[in-house]
């Protein structure tokens, strides 16, 4: 899959490299990893599986909700584990993967905590509260911890607060929001998230520079405005096109080309983007034949598609050329 | 994980002479994401063809054998076309191939599943796509195939009512798979999609069992398929299961010892051999853990981060569904999570004293 | 540096959190025992363990008008400290015996306290017999769940004071 992996299979087959070879040629390229590359991949695994695994028990101690514990003694138990997370993290220092994985844990534990406050106090405060209180809490703590994971997690959260929110109380404080609307807040959120990391990862930032989780946000953000779109085109005869989602959907395309094209190549949110494109294109052209029906028109939405996504397959391959994995 | 262009490695790989002269052309590459799109696009065009021969041969599809002979000519043309596609227009006549062929397939087995038998179905079934696999040269078509080769296996196990066990066995057949895909280039572009395929179809057919279990129902399978009565192997299966699961886990590990120089009987090799069975052991009330960690450690072992993120996925949606099971205590599932979380933790200092950083090097430098 | 502002936030959220509880457990010891009718309707919450969906008899007489509200009811209690729902609180100055409770209002869906009962994993057939919710309720209106009672008002389940 990876363009070294082709060359170096393609080398060989064309004799240019001996099989026996191989395995060397994969570990100079870095496919293999070294002795030093496994040391500190299962240090790293053990680490954060290892906190991981701590928080999620605690966690799901709460979650059993003993009932001959009084609710302060474990209030007291819970909040002296999120003392010690901190504390662990405050000793190995921020700059280091063990003071962040245990600034995980407690920001973990900080959920832990707040749901056991809403589970001992049952006022019936809305879910989205949970989340929201917990993102805005945790928030100094994922600044300073400056690690991606953290990051994401922050994200999540504020989305399940904002989705909950939504899902409480139908729309914002000037009116109900459609499906398709609260789709487009979530949409905005998610693609004011990637802007950010984006810019601060632009700005020279050193600890953002992996794209797999800019390239999470970016398939939030399309995934859910085209579905709006999607939605939108469904729900509404063709003529009122320019009233559905207008103008946000060709703004997020041309943004995204201008960007993710010309700016920094990124190919997998190019993919992504004429996936959409596709997508997109053939509910409207569907909804322009819809009106003749019959065999032709499948015919002739299947070719768009077939076509276009050769064209769009080509493209992407030619743009690989041009910059490496 | 910073790696070199193809032209930097081949510098370094002719410095050390294992290739002389110039370096051939490029070759093209696309990442994963562009087969999604392209499987994707694939798949509404496939529907679009349907659509198109629904409804201008609306009357003659109605029989069963039609839409069988349909389909085999549907896909006949496909295979033809992958051939035959040259220079700039294959990916055109490949993309429509891909969608002719997925059409092709449903008309197939739309028409030979028609009154449902099982039995012969089955076995014309697997027949079928087994001939697509081989005579179809596309990786994206390949892997399709491989993983619908798993789920007609896996329903027609399930007649055999030992379902479970499809996870396990699927993995370990994966793995030959793997490991000599990476040493035989001439068999590489067809073991490579036939690997990712079964492991594809494990994670999926995984990833449903866990939703249909956190309904609280582990007979739904046989049941809904139509097959009644609990079957007298059911007690035996999770342990068979997470068995198989834990083979491919010390499989993988004894493979990347031995690519490591690492004598696996022997006192260096032999601890790590042990903490995977502890690992095994461990893992056995929270299954799909397993599979991750094995799924996560062939990625990085082969460089392949497409595995290593499936890997990652799989870990952290076997502990979700953990928390949804409904055969163990929450109590007992935290001491559980605590007891692993724990010892993970201490492998890994065990790991920084016995094999600190600094020797690693040393060793390195030296050897 | 960062680590300094870690511990700052861990105290400030720290200080939060125990404000909160303070609260609570203040309104739990001097709010006025009440007991609420239900009209019963029960899944898994997102990592808060077993509950149960309540609703109350109560609820029925807040009519939806604006979707999104928060507001009070006027309600005395019987003898038996059973809730006997009076007006809707619109500012009039409350009689000696009534008491005010706190709603939601979203979506035209009517909330008085929780609409879900925690309790421990397993125990879900101690509760299936339960006609009251047993409420701690402060001179606001805000309310707290505190247990759940059968048709004989008698408590059900452990008690966790």
């Amino acid at each position: 899959m990876s363009l070294l992996r082709v060359a170096i299979i393609d080398w060989c087959r064309q004799g240019r490299l001996a099989s026996r070879d191989l395995p060397r040629a994969m570990e100079r390229a870095g496919l293999y990893p070294d002795t030093a590359a496994w040391r500190v991949f299962l240090d790293r695994l053990l680490l954060w599986a290892g906190a991981a695994f701590l928080a999620s028990a605690v966690i799901y101690f709460f979650a059993f909700n003993w009932q001959e514990m009084h609710r302060l003694v474990k209030l007291a138990l819970v909040q002296s584990l999120l003392i010690g997370a901190v504390a662990v993290a405050w000793y190995f220092r921020l700059d280091n993967e063990r003071g962040q994985a245990a600034l995980l844990a407690a920001t973990l534990l900080l959920g832990a905590t707040l749901a056991l406050f809403g589970q001992s106090y049952q006022t019936g405060a809305d879910t989205y509260e949970l989340f929201l209180y917990w993102a805005l809490l945790a928030l100094p703590w994922v600044l300073v911890g400056r690690h991606p994971a953290l990051w994401l997690l922050w994200i999540g959260l504020s989305n399940l607060a904002l989705t909950l929110y939504l899902d409480a109380f139908g729309g914002f404080w000037w009116g109900r929001l459609s499906d398709q609307e609260a789709m487009l807040a979530l949409f905005w959120l998610n693609l004011l998230a990637l802007g950010l990391w984006e810019f601060a990862a632009w700005r020279g930032v050193s600890w953002l520079r992996g794209r797999w989780a800019p390239r999470i946000l970016g398939t939030a953000a399309g995934g859910l405005i085209t579905s709006a779109q999607i939605w939108g085109l469904v729900d509404h005869p063709l003529g009122r096109l320019l009233a559905t989602v207008p103008l946000m959907y060709p703004l997020w395309v041309a943004g995204m080309y201008f960007f993710y094209r010309l700016r920094r190549l990124d190919l997998f949110m190019l993919a992504g983007l004429s996936l959409s494109l596709i997508l997109v294109g053939t509910l409207i052209l569907g909804k322009m034949l819809a009106f003749r029906g019959g065999a032709l028109s499948f015919l002739l939405l299947g070719i768009f598609v077939i076509g276009s996504s050769a064209a769009a397959g080509t493209w992407l391959k030619r743009l690989a050329q041009e910059v490496e994995e | 994980m910073k790696r070199p262009t193809p032209e930097r490695l081949w510098a370094i790989l002719r410095r050390e002479a294992l290739v002389q002269g110039e370096m051939p052309p490029r070759p093209s590459a696309s990442g994963w994401y562009v087969r999604i799109l392209l499987g994707v696009a694939g798949w509404l065009g496939a529907l679009l063809v349907l659509g198109f021969l629904g409804t201008l041969l609306h009357s003659l599809l109605r029989h069963g054998s039609a839409r069988t002979s349909l389909g085999v000519l549907a896909c006949g043309l496909a295979v033809g076309l992958f051939h035959a596609g040259t220079g700039s227009k294959k990916a055109m006549a490949d993309q429509f191939a891909l969608a002719l062929s997925l059409a092709g397939q449903v008309l197939f087995l739309s028409g030979v599943f028609d009154p449902f038998h099982g039995g012969w179905q089955w076995l014309v079934g697997a027949l079928f796509y087994g001939v697509l696999l081989a005579l179809v040269p596309d990786f994206l078509h390949r892997l399709w195939c491989a993983l619908i080769l798993l789920v007609i296996l896996t329903l027609w196990l399930g007649n055999l009512r030992m379902l479970s066990l499809l996870g396990g066995l699927g993995t370990l057949a994966s793995l030959p798979l793997w490991f000599y895909s990476e040493r035989s280039p001439v068999l590489d572009p067809f073991l490579r999609p036939l690997a990712y395929g079964l492991i594809l179809g494990v994670l999926g057919f995984q990833g449903l069992d866990f939703f249909l279990l956190s309904l609280g129902d582990p007979g739904f399978w046989t049941r809904s398929l139509g097959f009644s009565g609990p079957s007298p192997w059911a007690s035996w299966v999770p342990w068979l299961s997470h068995g198989l699961f834990s083979l491919s886990l010390w499989l993988v590990v004894g493979q990347v010892l031995q690519r490591e120089g690492i004598p696996l009987l022997a006192p260096p090799g032999l601890p790590w051999l042990a903490v995977s069975v502890l690992i095994a052991l461990l893992t056995f009330p929270a299954p799909g853990l397993t599979l991750a960690l094995t799924l996560m450690l062939l990625g990085f072992a082969q460089g392949n981060r497409v595995l290593l993120a499936l890997g990652l996925a799989a870990a952290v949606a076997s502990l979700s569904h953990f928390y949804y099971q409904l055969h163990l205590n929450l109590a007992v599932k935290a001491a559980v999570l605590a007891g692993t979380g724990l010892v993970l933790l201490a492998l890994r200092q065990w790991l920084a004293t016995w094999l600190p950083m600094g020797k690693v090097r040393e060793g390195m430098d030296h050897g | 540096m960062a680590e300094r502002i870690m511990i700052v936030a861990a105290l400030a959220l720290l200080a939060a959190i125990n404000f909160g509880i303070a609260t609570k457990e203040r309104l739990l010891a001097d709010g006025r025992v009440l007991l609420l009718e239900l009209a019963p309707v029960d899944p898994r919450s997102l990592m808060q363990g077993d509950y149960m969906a309540l609703r109350f008899a109560l609820a029925n007489k807040v009519s939806g008008t604006g979707t999104n509200q928060n507001g009070k009811l006027v309600v005395t209690a019987d003898q038996q400290g059973v809730a006997v729902f009076r007006r809707l609180d619109d500012g009039t100055p409350l009689a000696q015996d009534e008491l005010l409770l706190r709603y939601r209002l979203r979506q035209g869906r009517v909330q008085i306290a929780s609409n879900a009962f925690f309790f421990q994993e397993g125990k879900a057939g101690d509760y299936a017999g339960a006609r009251y919710g047993e409420l701690r309720v402060a001179g606001n209106g805000e309310a707290i769940l505190t247990g759940l009672r059968d048709a004989n008002l008698a408590p059900i389940g452990a008690r966790t004071d």
